[in-house]
């Protein structure tokens, strides 16, 4: 079997924007005060009457040709097995040349441990055995899929091939592994 | 109409990101001095090897050691976490310029360490020899190979410019940042830097001539980038465009045209070319101008391509 390659479908048809994968995932992942790891977008287009909305749970994209990654001096920003964007803190000097290189603005300095934060789609959890992610655990619309995109029995495989989906900046190049239904 | 609203309000990162300050214009400033000292310097020996320079051109290499450690010093100042800052220097990555900037700034050292004592007045040499016997060695090589250590010290001068703008230029993320001509500009604001500080050093008036010769085509030379770089982004994506906006109409514009254009560029020049640099008043004067308009030009660079993260598209959906 191939290694894992994880990614996550979010369907903006059910997305209420009620901000619950913002509150599992800070009290998931114990997060500081004032910072977030995920974060909800709403974008209202049109003219009175004719007015669509869309709402979006965002986070680090986790990209197949990350920026940041390519940034970092040091090699702290890394690949890990199952391509999630990783973070190791032994070796984040605070450099914050990663947060200027994100696109996304996914980075943040964690103001206590002064190195580089950002989701790691729940890696603690999966390597456990776990094999959903906290924000999808909460969701109350089930808007939020995880899963291997090399399985071709799982779910993010079935809804990217039966359902249309955006990135966000594909223009960027950066190949985000973060999936919108709509 | 296109409304776009955002809970995401983490500190230094919204409403833009804002998490390089004055430590790293101080760093960029002095990294690219450096480079132009080393550069020039070495560009004029190797121009005439047997020439009698004055004692305060032969020493002034020394400069580019202790000028390297204060860029170090506000490098090591802006990270977040300090104790891992030996980190740098234990991989190379070649993707990473910070990476490749953290080795040339390293290499700095020895190569403009050994060109300065190879050119130093032997009475200087004699002085330091008694203090530090064990250098001997080490001098004598240096004093054998100062042809190679001229090119070492060209090559490493030009690579520290170059990367002092590679730096920036390499982040697809920031519009304004995002360009190749920001190494030739801040390379070309390096070696003026470097000719403006030599111009306060004791030379001869030949030396000095030739100095200010090489401050004009330096000024000339980073007027030219500049133009280069704002046609860049202009002709570039929506994003170049509104990234430009912020000297040419928003809240950067008055602090770049009068302090990096008006007082870093058009006075100096102006100057320098009427040879008005005779008087010594006036040199400073120039010199002043010249490195406060530098220091302006990367303070203001930094600070505006923060700004700049490609407004609305982060959020937009779809890019």
């Amino acid at each position: 079997m191939s290694e894992p390659r994880y990614a996550m479908v979010i369907d903006t048809k059910t997305c209420v924007g009620c901000s619950a994968c913002v509150i599992g995932c800070k009290t998931e992942n114990d997060t500081p005060d004032g910072y977030t790891r995920d974060w909800i977008v709403t974008e209202t287009r049109g003219t009175f009457p004719d007015l669509s909305m869309t709402i979006t749970s965002q986070r680090c994209n986790h990209c197949e040709d990350a920026p940041c990654v390519r940034a970092c001096p040091t090699g702290a920003s890394h690949y890990a097995d199952g391509g999630q964007v990783k973070v190791s803190r032994n070796k984040c000097t605070g450099c914050k040349a990663c947060i200027s290189a994100c696109p996304y603005g996914a980075r943040y300095l964690h103001p206590e441990t002064r190195t580089v934060d950002k989701c790691t789609f729940c890696y603690h959890r999966i390597a456990e055995g776990l094999t959903t992610t906290s924000c999808q655990e909460i969701c109350p619309t089930t808007s939020i899929v995880f899963g291997d995109l090399n399985d071709p029995d799982s779910e993010v495989v079935d809804l990217l091939a039966r359902r249309k989906y955006f990135t966000l900046r594909p223009d960027a190049g950066t190949e985000p592994q973060v999936y919108y239904l709509i | 109409m296109l409304e776009i609203t955002n809970n995401r309000m983490n500190p230094f990162i919204d409403p833009n990101i804002h998490v390089w300050h004055g430590e790293v214009a101080a760093d960029l400033f002095l990294a690219a001095m450096v480079g132009g000292i080393m550069a020039i310097t070495a560009v004029l020996y190797l121009w005439a090897p047997r020439k009698e320079c004055s004692r305060g051109f032969c020493l002034l290499p020394w400069i580019s050691p202790l000028l390297i450690s204060f860029c170090l010093l506000f490098l090591w100042i802006d990270l977040g976490n300090k104790i891992n800052a030996f980190r740098f220097f234990f991989v190379l990555k070649s993707y990473s310029f910070m990476s490749w900037g953290s080795w040339i700034i390293l290499m700095t050292y020895p190569a403009s360490m050994l060109f300065a004592w190879s050119g130093s007045p032997q009475d200087f040499k004699d002085r330091w020899l008694k203090r530090l016997p064990f250098v001997a060695g080490i001098g004598a090589w240096a004093d054998r190979h100062r042809n190679g250590l001229a090119i070492w010290n060209f090559i490493t001068g030009c690579a520290l410019g170059l990367y002092t703008g590679a730096l920036l230029a390499f982040y697809a993320a920031r519009p304004l940042w995002n360009s190749p001509i920001l190494p030739l500009l801040f390379l070309s604001s390096g070696l003026a830097c470097a000719a403006a500080y030599m111009l306060l050093v004791k030379l001869t008036d030949k030396e000095r001539m030739v100095v200010s010769r090489i401050l004009v085509g330096a000024l000339i030379s980073q007027a030219l980038m500049n133009a280069l770089w704002f046609m860049g982004l202009e002709t570039a994506s929506d994003s170049g465009r509104m990234a430009l906006d912020l000297f040419t109409g928003k809240q950067y514009t008055a602090a770049y045209w009068s302090l990096v254009v008006g007082m870093g560029l058009v006075i100096p020049l102006m100057t320098a070319w009427f040879r008005k640099l005779q008087s010594q008043g006036l040199q400073r004067a120039v010199t002043f101008f010249v490195l406060a308009g530098a220091f302006a030009l990367r303070w203001l660079i930094i600070y505006a391509g923060q700004h700049a993260d490609a407004a609305g598209h982060v959020a937009g959906l779809g890019g």
